[in-house]
């Protein structure tokens, strides 16, 4: 199953940019948070204003698969406002990249060497991650819900599907820029729920895999995912022509390697204490998590503010309240490290 | 009971001492001086407000106690040749003159206006005055720009001899107006209705219209010459690679943020000089002018 | 089995619903007839934009004018008069750049047109009024080889800086999301 989740997510990432999607953003989760996050009218960016269907897809295919296996469970209550938070610098970290840890691998697939910066430093966050759980870094333990209350996610993705179908007046589309290439909306949405499901299914996610082997090594079964993923995207790259190995002139990329370093590093740093990267939060928060649910809020938030603020990099590079963003967002995981820090001592009292 | 100071004040004092000496002797160490002769474009006043608080920023970065020289723009060569400066901040046919003659060592060149650190010159008629073509030119009363002047002189002057036409002949006559300014006198002089036509250096028409003071339909553009390098540092053949690869990298690795203490004020370095940067050109992007002078028959390849 | 208490809140959640769905289909159903303040922000916004391009094409329509007749100072001339009204306008960067390197200063045209990409997307977008990915892609293609090889011969930061502008223009016109 995981190695289907990865193959099937390296065929639509290929696939989407080949049917409409940007080059090199088949599948890109942050670009597509702040592509929805701008068409409801959270920035003001005319070329970044579209709701993805994928994302929809996600989270529904998810739900669907959840609860078909009788997986779906409302569970929540751990550190709410911190995993908001957590969300909103997760997106500040993909936007000072140009990309989320997937759209990271795809670029790479396609040649893009400028993704070696941020490749080292996911895998260094993700490290630094690890050392902080062993360490006692915990957000603590959810807890099941009275209620229903892991459906409002869900129901939210519902609604943008519903905005996405109806286009009222009042939700912006691009008609130019990255937004305004998408593939055709019921091959976005059939694709994002394909992947949501084998996702939910699966369990698959590009840092868990990264995170599984520092912990587990070969064993790890999300490795031989993240493998299958690769080789299909690198053969589908090919297949399409989109394959140009180097480092200038590649789509959606800029030469900052320290900043793009830095703000993966963020991604993986706060993905592995999150359980997870912004895709698989979208998994669980359709499987009826609302931590994760208030991650996927602070990432739509985030989507808001990065292009508002514009701490989003361009082509050009990274700005200066980029550069600050990140760091921000550094400092803040670093203060959650000592805020929610179970020390050996205290857990010994325990 | 008497007060003994402690062995450790007088190690202190020592030191203080020994520190403030050094600290003397430093300020009293005496820094190489070296010259920098500017081209006058206008006045010599207009030339030292323009370059000195320039020539204090390279003094700054080199270490060297730059004076700025101001030099009529007939005397560069003499002078330079003389050695009465080692760098040298003029039009770009001087330091073609400089290079072909003195083998001056091309630092970099100034960038100003819409084409950064080329310009073109630019020959004009009033707008309804029905002086549209080079043809049209013939019997009419130009007015041209000083004879050393690039854009203002030599290039018109090489853009009617390309199409076979002799300003010492063909022309009713030709004027240089006198004293300073004379580029804007030019433009003036011809829209003023005192003469037909006139010489003018693109980067002065830019200038004029960015001010208002005329527009660009008051003209018709009756030709343009190529593109050439503006004005340009050069340095004497004497002075070592190493000072001139500094002194270049000083100059290109100014922003318009870049500032100096200047008469006990923190101002701007180029935007006090009128400048927007520099670039580096190779002495080859200056053929143009080369060609330009032979087709002219100007300096350095006069012929007699 | 519910009581009296659950069963009034259905029946409100359904009336609710019946009433949502109402209004909205009223909503979807009388869009294409709907005027003034109700035609909604996304299409006040797409009108403003093709107000704006029409405005930007008729207004320095003079500059493409002589450009045209390649009377490329008199162009610039314009530019540098439009200018004075439209102060920061990327649609200048743009002219300016396709005029200087008409005339040869590749370096300093290479920086007008990055400028304005810069501000301004629409000139590498090829649903955009203001589209000029084709002369921009023959910018980037005709420049590079030669701005490299000059580079390999004198390592120049003027090349240099002109090599990294022409890089962030291949890149914008190879697409991507930004």
């Amino acid at each position: 199953m995981v190695l289907l989740a990865g193959a099937v997510l390296g065929l639509f990432g290929v696939m989407l940019a080949d049917w409409g999607n940007p080059q090199n953003s088949g599948i890109c989760v942050s670009c597509f948070v702040e592509n929805t996050a701008g068409a409801v009218g959270l920035h003001a960016n005319a070329r970044m204003q579209y709701i993805r269907p994928e994302l929809i897809g996600f989270v529904l295919g998810s739900l669907v698969s959840a609860f078909s296996l009788g997986e779906f469970k409302s569970r929540g209550g751990s550190a709410p406002m911190p995993r908001f938070l957590a969300g909103l610098f997760l997106i500040v970290g993909c936007a000072v990249f140009i990309g989320c840890p997937i759209k990271l691998f795809l670029r790479l697939t396609a040649g893009d060497l400028t993704t070696l910066a941020g490749l080292a430093g996911l895998i260094g966050g993700v490290v630094v991650g690890l050392r902080g759980l062993a360490g006692g870094v915990d957000f603590g333990r959810q807890q099941k819900q009275v209620g229903t209350t892991g459906i409002w996610m869900p129901a939210m993705f519902v609604l943008l599907l519903v905005l996405v179908l109806v286009r009222p007046g009042f939700v912006y589309f691009s008609d130019r820029g990255s937004a305004a290439l998408h593939a055709p909306l019921l091959v976005s949405l059939g694709a994002g729920l394909v992947i949501g499901f084998l996702a939910q299914r699966s369990r698959f996610c590009v840092t868990a895999s990264i995170r599984d082997l520092f912990l587990m090594g070969r064993r790890a079964p999300l490795l031989w995912g993240l493998l299958a993923f690769l080789l299909v995207s690198v053969s589908g790259n090919l297949a399409t022509g989109s394959f140009r190995p180097g480092f200038y002139g590649q789509p959606g990329a800029h030469l900052d390697f320290v900043w793009s370093f830095l703000g993966m590093a963020l991604v993986g740093w706060i993905s592995v204490l999150l359980g997870g990267c912004p895709f698989r939060q979208l998994i669980k928060a359709g499987e009826g998590d609302s931590d994760a649910g208030m991650v996927v809020l602070g990432m739509l938030v985030g989507g808001g503010l990065v292009q508002s603020w514009e701490i989003a990099a361009t082509a050009a590079g990274v700005s200066l309240f980029g550069k600050v963003a990140v760091l921000v967002g550094i400092l803040f995981v670093l203060l959650n490290t000592l805020l929610f820090r179970e020390r050996p001592a205290a857990a010994a009292d325990r | 009971m008497s007060y003994q100071p402690h062995k450790g004040f007088f190690i202190l004092l020592l030191l203080l001492l020994f520190g403030a000496g050094s600290i003397g002797c430093r300020n009293l160490e005496q820094r190489p001086v070296m010259k920098i002769g500017y081209m006058n474009c206008n006045s010599e006043a207009e030339t030292m407000a323009r370059f000195k608080p320039l020539t204090a920023y390279l003094s700054e970065q080199l270490g060297i106690d730059f004076e700025v020289v101001p030099v009529d723009t007939q005397d560069f060569e003499e002078r330079f040749a003389a050695g009465e400066f080692a760098f040298g901040h003029s039009n770009s046919l001087l330091y073609i003159m400089l290079k072909e003659t003195q083998q001056a060592q091309l630092i970099a060149t100034e960038k100003r206006g819409q084409y950064g650190a080329r310009t073109a010159g630019a020959i004009i008629s009033k707008k309804g005055s029905g002086i549209t073509t080079l043809e049209d030119l013939k019997g009419k009363r130009m007015l041209y720009g000083p004879q050393l002047a690039p854009s203002g002189y030599l290039a018109q002057y090489d853009l009617m001899l390309q199409v076979g036409l002799d300003p010492e002949v063909d022309l009713a006559y030709y004027a240089i107006p006198h004293g300073s300014f004379k580029h804007e006198k030019v433009v003036y002089g011809v829209y003023f209705g005192e003469y037909d036509v006139a010489a003018a250096p693109a980067l002065d028409l830019e200038l004029m219209i960015a001010e208002g003071r005329v527009t660009a339909d008051d003209f018709n553009i009756i030709a343009q010459s190529e593109i050439i390098p503006y004005c340009t540092f050069s340095a004497a053949r004497s002075v070592p690679n190493d000072l001139v690869v500094k002194f270049r990298k000083a100059l290109l690795s100014l922003t318009p943020e870049t500032t100096v203490d200047y008469n006990g004020e923190r101002i701007r370095v180029l935007d006090s000089a009128w400048i927007t940067g520099f670039d580096q050109l190779t002495d080859g992007d200056y053929d143009p002018i080369r060609r330009m002078a032979k087709n002219a028959n100007m300096p350095p390849y006069q012929e007699f | 089995m519910r009581d009296r208490f659950d069963k009034i809140c259905l029946l409100a959640i359904v009336v609710t619903l019946i009433a949502i769905v109402a209004f909205a289909s009223g909503f979807v159903r009388s869009d294409k007839n709907r005027v003034g303040d109700e035609r909604g922000p996304a299409v006040e916004r797409a009108i403003q934009e093709q107000v704006r391009a029409n405005f930007l094409l008729e207004t320095f329509e003079p500059v493409e004018q002589l450009k045209e007749k390649r009377e490329y100072a008199a162009a610039l001339l314009k530019v540098q008069e439009l200018e004075k009204s439209y102060p920061g306008e990327p649609h200048l960067q743009i002219l300016r750049g396709s005029i200087l390197v008409e005339q040869g200063a590749l370096t300093e045209g290479i920086a007008r047109y990055a400028a304005a990409v810069r501000v301004n997307g629409d000139y590498v977008d090829a649903n955009s009024r203001l589209n000029r990915r084709t002369e921009i892609t023959r910018l980037v293609e005709d420049s590079l080889p030669g701005i490299k090889s000059s580079l390999e011969a004198d390592p120049n930061p003027t090349y240099k800086k002109a090599l990294k502008t022409l890089y962030y223009l291949q890149s914008r016109l190879a697409g991507g999301c930004e």
